[in-house]
């Protein structure tokens, strides 16, 4: 309970700050329009050549596109601005004090801030996921949809901790930055899975299950999936929580304060 | 400001590439991690190999040799470094100690983005032909347009890199805006060719990439070396106009951009 207090204070000090600069706020939704036109050319292009193919066709993967985006807006409204005061606090020493808050850490440290300037992003998947719809990629059933709200709240989940992931070893090794890791992953999902060759292929489901960031959700939407994937993926999701929670309180650990 | 003196140019990029190395070496797992870099031309190139099969234009192999050849020199490109590298410098200040210094602040600025660039990409001298032969890339182009397709992508890579370095310029105007900077390397993924090779596309906008600053050096040359397209006559003048222009760009945005620059009270 105290840990949400501290969440929404937090949040509520975020969306002031970006009040003061609407500006920002303005420019920043046409950047991402432009982005997202610049993102999806690809597909619009590649879709005159696709046909029915493997079942992706120009809709099908202009929803796998929205569902990138929702990833690329769960990047900028929270592993990003978390990311960037996280190491922020720590080169400071203020990361010190929020140990000593009566609150889950891990909550108020990488959850903490909130990119109130790149909330539209959400919005924007949205929009491009009716889009793609209207243009054809039906869900296969209302259990499909049940199914990929699942999946794509496991995804957001698995995505942000990967996203910690790639950050927190900075506690203890001051220099640390693994946000490429991040980015690639986010990148690989542009396309599905299958498209890749096999060597490929076999990674992405397996050793780095990228597989569960787009390309899951999307097939489970159109109901190509069985109902264990929804299963699967929140499965992982909570695994990742579990064994982040379990590196993160190592980290704190043998992190040493203000003398870094 | 007028162009340095070739000399002490060169004793500058000398000076600064090997404190690059030096600096480069201290963080090896950073180096390792930064090889994830490539993977937006795999992606890309996974889904024009589908679409590829059933198009007539180009054969899947074409692709991936198309792809490949982005791969490479989509590492060497400069374009992120100078215009994200340059914003820090002038808000920092730092940009005041290297105007004391006789030569551009681009210089040490591009010396540090080459030999970080060259080698990051180093393991892509194994990569790429293990994944040429593992892909099975295909090409039919001849050694005479691999020879000027080399020459093409240098000049090229000149252009482009003119290119970034004069839009870098506008970061003395809006640089605290970073999407509005960063808006050049998007446009950049359409034009070099990284979102599609030009015969897939429109016409307009295929002409619209042919005729750009930043085509010659990706898309340009992956599109001959894969054997796509023939070399045509028109590709070397287009390439060398726009080095004159950008060069000519950069001496007139140059002496503007500084006179905004109030040291550190930017």
């Amino acid at each position: 309970m105290k840990t949400w207090w501290f969440l929404r204070a937090s949040w509520r000090l975020d969306a002031k700050a970006a009040a003061a600069f609407r500006w920002d706020s303005i420019i920043g939704v046409g950047v991402s329009l432009v982005w997202l036109g610049f993102a999806i050319a690809p597909v619009l292009a590649a879709g005159r050549f696709l046909g029915e193919g493997d079942g992706w066709t120009e809709a099908r993967l202009l929803f796998l596109q929205a569902v990138w985006y929702w990833m690329d807006a769960i990047m900028w409204v929270v592993c990003v601005p978390n990311a960037e005061a996280f190491r922020q606090e720590i080169r400071q020493g203020r990361l010190d004090a929020k140990f000593l808050w009566p609150a889950n850490s891990l909550a108020v440290v990488m959850l903490g801030r909130v990119g109130v300037a790149d909330l539209h992003k959400f919005f924007i998947a949205l929009g491009l996921g009716a889009w793609a719809v209207a243009a054809g990629a039906f869900p296969g059933s209302v259990w499909s949809v049940a199914g990929f709200i699942v999946c794509l709240l496991a995804a957001s989940v698995i995505f942000w901790a990967l996203g910690v992931f790639t950050v927190y070893k900075a506690m203890t090794l001051f220099k640390f930055d693994g946000s490429v890791a991040l980015t690639a992953a986010h990148n690989l999902a542009r396309v599905p899975v299958g498209m890749y060759g096999p060597v490929l292929r076999l990674l992405l489901s397996s050793v780095f299950p990228v597989i569960l960031i787009t390309t899951v959700p999307s097939t489970v939407f159109f109901g190509w999936s069985s109902w264990q994937l929804p299963l699967a993926s929140a499965t992982v999701a909570v695994a990742a929580v579990i064994v982040l929670k379990s590196a993160w309180r190592r980290e704190t650990r043998l992190y040493v304060g203000l003398q870094n | 400001m007028t162009l340095p003196n070739l000399g002490v140019a060169l004793t500058g990029f000398r000076a600064w590439s090997k404190l690059t190395v030096k600096a480069t070496a201290a963080f090896r797992v950073e180096l390792i991690v930064s090889l994830l870099d490539w993977v937006v031309p795999l992606a890309f190139m996974a889904l024009w190999n589908t679409a590829a099969a059933s198009s007539g234009i180009m054969s899947p192999g074409q692709t991936t040799t198309y792809y490949l050849v982005q791969l490479v020199t989509s590492n060497l490109s400069l374009s992120g470094s100078l215009i994200f590298g340059l914003g820090p410098l002038v808000y920092s200040g730092e940009l005041s100690v290297l105007l004391l210094m006789p030569l551009p602040p681009i210089i040490p600025l591009a010396t540090e983005s080459i030999v970080n660039r060259l080698i990051r990409s180093a393991p892509l001298v194994v990569a790429v032909p293990l994944m040429a032969w593992f892909m099975k890339a295909g090409s039919s182009a001849d050694w005479r347009s691999v020879l000027l397709a080399s020459v093409l992508g240098l000049l090229g890579w000149s252009a482009a890199t003119l290119a970034a370095a004069v839009y870098a310029l506008s970061t003395f105007w809006f640089g605290k805006w970073g999407g509005i900077m960063g808006l050049f390397i998007g446009l950049q993924w359409v034009l070099a060719g990284l979102i599609a090779p030009s015969p897939f596309l429109p016409d307009w906008l295929a002409w619209s990439m042919r005729l750009s600053p930043l085509w010659a050096a990706q898309g340009g040359l992956a599109e001959l070396l894969s054997g796509v397209v023939a070399f045509q006559w028109w590709m070397f003048p287009v390439v060398l106009g726009w080095i004159a222009v950008l060069l000519a760009a950069w001496r007139w945005a140059w002496t503007r951009a500084l006179r905004r620059f109030e040291a550190v009270g930017m």
